[in-house]
């Protein structure tokens, strides 16, 4: 067992300088999802802890030991990619055993050895069964778990998953992503798990690091990134659906603070008027969840917008509404309306529950004192 | 724009593989279907015989009423979108989007005029002097389905376009489609195995499994009338839960483990006809709450795991007939290792037969 921290690290590739001083510390036992769109890092920073790739700069510490210089065997990491990287010509007891025969462990595991750790690994992954099996003959979520026992077989100090259900059907990703999280509970390996997907990262982690560009947006339980996004980035990106960001201007009515988009008037409630004083500037980005959206004939609500698309999502209507002044709202309706794209609509906004960005930086107005 | 029928189609594979089995389907005039299934269910099968890519084996195939069984591809006007964007890597944007209407003779000007409209369309004007290796996967899609809309086929067919796609591009892109359809109001056959992207594109959607349809209709009728245990456990995410259930002793009541669900009388006479013994009793993870009567309708649990949402959670428990998932609101969640009663919406339990096949759609 052991913690996970990359410290101040750079890394570049050609002339792209991906990570500059990125730090991250993964606390012992923790499960840690590494979540973000293409190109924000998160793969190489797996690919960096593992070994596979070297920064220029920065420490790697593994169980609070520097290993830049260890090569990945020597790390005691266990690696499960998303593609399985099964051996096709062996077994599923030869694949799991597979890391056991690497010369560098050849002191450690005798035969005996190697069969009795692919056995309890079996075990744990409930495909004892199928140990004479030849790989291409399992299912993808037989195969998926094969992936994972070959990972955990040589007792790692921390695994390391690359989206390990993505490619999974949707039934057999459920089952996967519950039982990847029990059998962490079981082992309480430190985990560090990267997928592209919120609601899987949401679902799994008891951390996750939101990435984006190669710079850490924020690092927090599920729930915090949900309830106090720290930037606009993470709001927009986090939750089903995530939320939708509107730019306004800070303005004051009856010496009030109000926000103004175009010449409509948004009132604050008094939670957001006491964060308005932490505004750089009088440009503030509004960040709003769908339940708080209501959509309305044109000229009913606070602002009117068109009908951009419109799709069911389970047994709601959402709407994605441009709006006139500028900007797109996304809205879900347990009621569908008659709309196509195209359509004109009135929307209706509570702020009740909205977040404040500085529209410059995109991090989250910092609450009032009273409220740390 | 025309309607597309299928008639006793059959799909064999030389070494006897039957792919599509006694298709029937009608898709009508400027309507959006999608076929959905898991792989090897036969959708991919059907969309190329409907491409002419794929020899009939057996049935019929009708476009606009008029017999297109054996007429080769080329000459049935359907434009098709891939999911590998199949690009020429060499042309520019502005060349892959022009192909088609340069293959027919158009003239440079009108080819000019028409590409910049489809670009705009599809919000990759910016890009038309690059080549797609430069593009991102969701642009080098956008520019696919600009390929396909610049002239006006008979027919749409996508197969599986979002695919390669990360989950937040697949949103964006998939809204797109639906908009190009709505102004379009091309019929489109599109196939995918993602429930969530099938309910957001199409009108309508079939449920293929092992080479058959196992039903069609809306999400919503999908949601709340299974025809079968497959379509019930492929359609709804997080996915429904599914138990074994008997014929209580003494008939009246359904037994899953230790709990028992009364039935009304026509639900136990229509059990009764019923052969054979032993029942699916369906669930979805929305129609379960967490309640604090102990009562033996409801069924007791341990929570195992907590996969948050946002606002909801799923809450998945051990109880004696196995794991149970419910989503509840995030907010006092229980947590792991706390004890716990569920309570099931019998009016929207779903319960299947020893064939598996929709007995009761509501219970109680």
């Amino acid at each position: 067992m052991a913690d996970i921290r990359v410290e101040k690290i750079h890394k570049k590739f050609g002339q792209l300088q991906l990570f500059e001083n990125f730090s991250l510390a993964c606390p012992d036992h923790m499960y840690v999802c590494l979540v973000g769109p293409s190109g924000c890092g998160k793969t190489t920073l797996m690919r960096i802890i593992a070994g596979l790739t070297s920064p220029e700069s920065g420490d790697v510490m593994i169980g609070g030991r520097r290993v830049n210089e260890l090569p990945p065997a020597a790390r005691h990491v266990g690696l499960a990619f998303q593609n399985y990287a099964l051996y096709p010509h062996l077994s599923v007891a030869g694949n799991l055993a597979f890391p056991l025969r690497a010369p560098i462990r050849r002191v450690q595991y005798n035969e005996a050895k190697i069969s009795a750790s692919v056995k309890r690994v079996a075990t744990l992954l409930k495909i004892d069964a199928l140990l004479d099996r030849h790989v291409n003959q399992l299912s993808g979520g037989q195969q998926q778990r094969v992936a994972l026992g070959r990972a955990l077989i040589h007792d790692p100090n921390v695994l390391l998953l690359d989206e390990p259900v993505t490619h999974l059907d949707a039934r057999l990703r459920h089952e996967m992503r519950t039982e990847i999280k029990l059998l962490h509970k079981r082992i309480g390996t430190t985990t560090i798990h990267v997928t592209h997907d919120q609601q899987e990262a949401l679902a799994m982690g008891d951390l996750i690091a939101v990435m984006r560009e190669g710079r850490l947006e924020q690092f927090g339980k599920p729930l915090e990134l949900y309830e106090e996004p720290a930037t606009a980035f993470v709001a927009g990106f986090i939750g089903d659906p995530p939320m939708s960001i509107l730019r306004t201007s800070l303005a004051t009515e009856d010496s009030q603070p109000i926000l103004l988009i175009d010449k409509t008037t948004l009132p604050l409630p008094s939670r957001l008027r006491r964060q308005t004083q932490t505004a750089k500037s009088d440009q503030v980005l509004v960040g709003i969840r769908p339940p708080d959206i209501t959509v309305t004939d044109p000229n009913e609500g606070d602002l009117n917008g068109t009908v951009y698309s419109h799709e069911m999502v389970a047994r709601e209507q959402q709407l994605i509404v441009s709006i006139e002044a500028g900007g797109e709202v996304r809205c879900r309706l347990k009621r569908p309306i008659e709309a196509t794209s195209g359509t004109r609509v009135g929307l209706k906004f509570s702020l009740a529950n909205a977040k404040l960005f500085d529209a410059d930086s995109g991090k989250s107005l910092l609450l009032g004192p009273s409220e740390r | 724009m025309p309607h597309v029928e299928f008639l006793n189609v059959n799909k064999m594979y030389p070494g006897g593989t039957r792919a599509v089995i006694d298709l029937n389907l009608t898709v009508e005039d400027g309507e959006f279907v999608c076929l959905l299934g898991p792989s090897g269910c036969g959708k991919s099968s059907t969309l190329r015989m409907l491409a002419g890519l794929e020899s009939i084996t057996s049935g019929d195939l009708l476009l606009d009423d008029r017999r297109i069984t054996d007429a080769p591809a080329q000459s049935r006007d359907m434009a098709m979108v891939f999911e590998n964007y199949a690009l020429y890597p060499h042309l520019r944007v502005f060349d892959n989007i022009a192909m088609p209407l340069v293959a027919r003779g158009v003239p440079r000007a009108e080819i000019r005029t028409r590409v910049h409209q489809v670009a705009q369309t599809l919000h990759i004007s910016q890009h038309l002097n690059k080549r797609p290796q430069l593009l991102s996967g969701g642009e080098r899609q956008r520019v696919a389905l600009g390929r396909a809309i610049i002239r006006t086929p008979q027919l749409f067919l996508m197969d599986e376009p979002l695919g390669h796609l990360e989950a937040y591009l697949r949103v964006q892109l998939r809204a797109e489609i639906r908009r190009l359809h709505e102004r379009l109001q091309a019929t489109t056959v599109y196939i995918t195995h993602d429930q969530e992207e099938a309910a957001a594109v199409s009108d309508r959607i079939v449920v293929m499994n092992a080479g058959r349809i196992q039903q069609l209709g809306t999400l919503i009728d999908l949601l709340d009338r299974p025809a079968n245990r497959f379509v019930a456990e492929f359609i709804g995410s997080p996915p429904i839960n599914l138990l074994y259930a008997v014929l209580s002793n003494n008939g009246n009541a359904l037994q899953i483990g230790p709990t028992l669900l009364p039935l009304s009388p026509p639900q136990r006479a229509r059990l009764k006809k019923v052969r054979g013994d032993g029942f699916t009793f369906g669930i979805r993870p929305e129609d379960i709450s967490l309640t604090q009567v102990r009562e033996i309708t409801t069924i007791p649990g341990r929570v195992a795991v907590l996969e948050p949402q946002g606002d909801k959670t799923v809450l998945i428990a051990d109880t004696p007939s196995g794991h149970l998932s419910a989503l509840v609101p995030s907010k006092d969640v229980p947590q792991p290792g706390e004890s716990i009663r569920l309570r099931c919406e019998g009016s929207r339990a779903h319960l299947f037969g020893p064939d598996n096949e929709g007995v009761l759609h509501g219970i109680g």
